[in-house]
């Protein structure tokens, strides 16, 4: 794994706009990496039930999105 | 912000998005709307048929592109109450990978009538219209199963 490649986004989630926010910026981000559309939507729906999770039980936290342009990987870590 | 006053905020809004044409009430669902927003699109698409007396209602989804478990939900609640006010539903531009993850999360529209566009679906209602008008069709009546017909992995309440 090459660690000078990895990119991370970090998203803090503290309302359901945030949620939006976060899996709108994901779905680019998959897109970028050259997901196809189908694929990117996954990434998408992943991180809008983590934070949908996490807003409606923890009331705040946060999503981060790491990609790895090098082993092509999308890492998707829910914290609250 | 409070959930409460959030919510207290985003009621304040009203959807352009709901609109009559002829016998349809014409539904052009936007993108990005947090769950809040959803629930009261579909509340105002309820007020809008019992305003309009819309027989048939239009949900467009061409502008949506993430469909989660709560989305499929709300897609599947909204024509399931809209067919109890006795409109009959159609669906037009879900996109392949909107409908790749509606089947995946196990989601079945029954009773749902699901055209490619406005056009089709124009020419779907008027034809029906037409054929109503000849007597050859007794009104409004669900063909198949029973409009309750839920793939039970799908029943949690929106």
């Amino acid at each position: 794994m090459a660690e000078g490649r990895t990119n991370k986004t970090y998203f803090p989630i503290n309302n359901l706009a945030d949620v939006v926010r976060a899996r709108r910026r994901g779905l680019e981000i998959a897109l970028e990496m050259g997901f196809p559309q189908a694929e990117a939507t996954k990434v998408a729906v992943v991180i809008s039930e983590l934070g949908r999770n996490i807003e409606r039980y923890a009331r705040s936290g946060s999503v981060t999105v790491a990609t790895n342009l090098d082993d092509r990987y999308i890492m998707i870590v829910a914290e609250d | 912000m409070t959930v409460e006053s959030f919510e207290m905020a985003e009621s304040l809004k009203t959807f352009t998005v709901v609109q009559k044409l002829e016998d349809l009430l014409l539904v052009s669902v936007p993108r990005d709307l947090t769950d809040s927003d959803v629930l009261r699109l579909r509340r105002q698409v309820l007020r809008d048929i019992r305003r309009y007396d819309s027989r048939w209602v239009l949900l467009d989804f061409s502008l949506v592109d993430i469909c989660d478990s709560f989305f499929g939900r709300f897609i599947h609640s909204t024509a399931q109450m809209a067919q109890l006010m006795g409109a009959e539903v159609i669906v037009s531009g879900l996109q392949d990978a909107v409908v790749e993850t509606m089947v995946e999360l196990g989601m079945v529209l029954p009773n749902i009538h699901a055209v490619l566009d406005l056009d089709d679906a124009l020419a779907l209602s008027r034809e029906r219209k037409e054929k109503e008008e000849v007597g050859e069709l007794p009104g409004l009546e669900m063909e198949g199963g029973s409009p309750f017909a839920v793939d039970e992995t799908f029943g949690e309440e929106v």
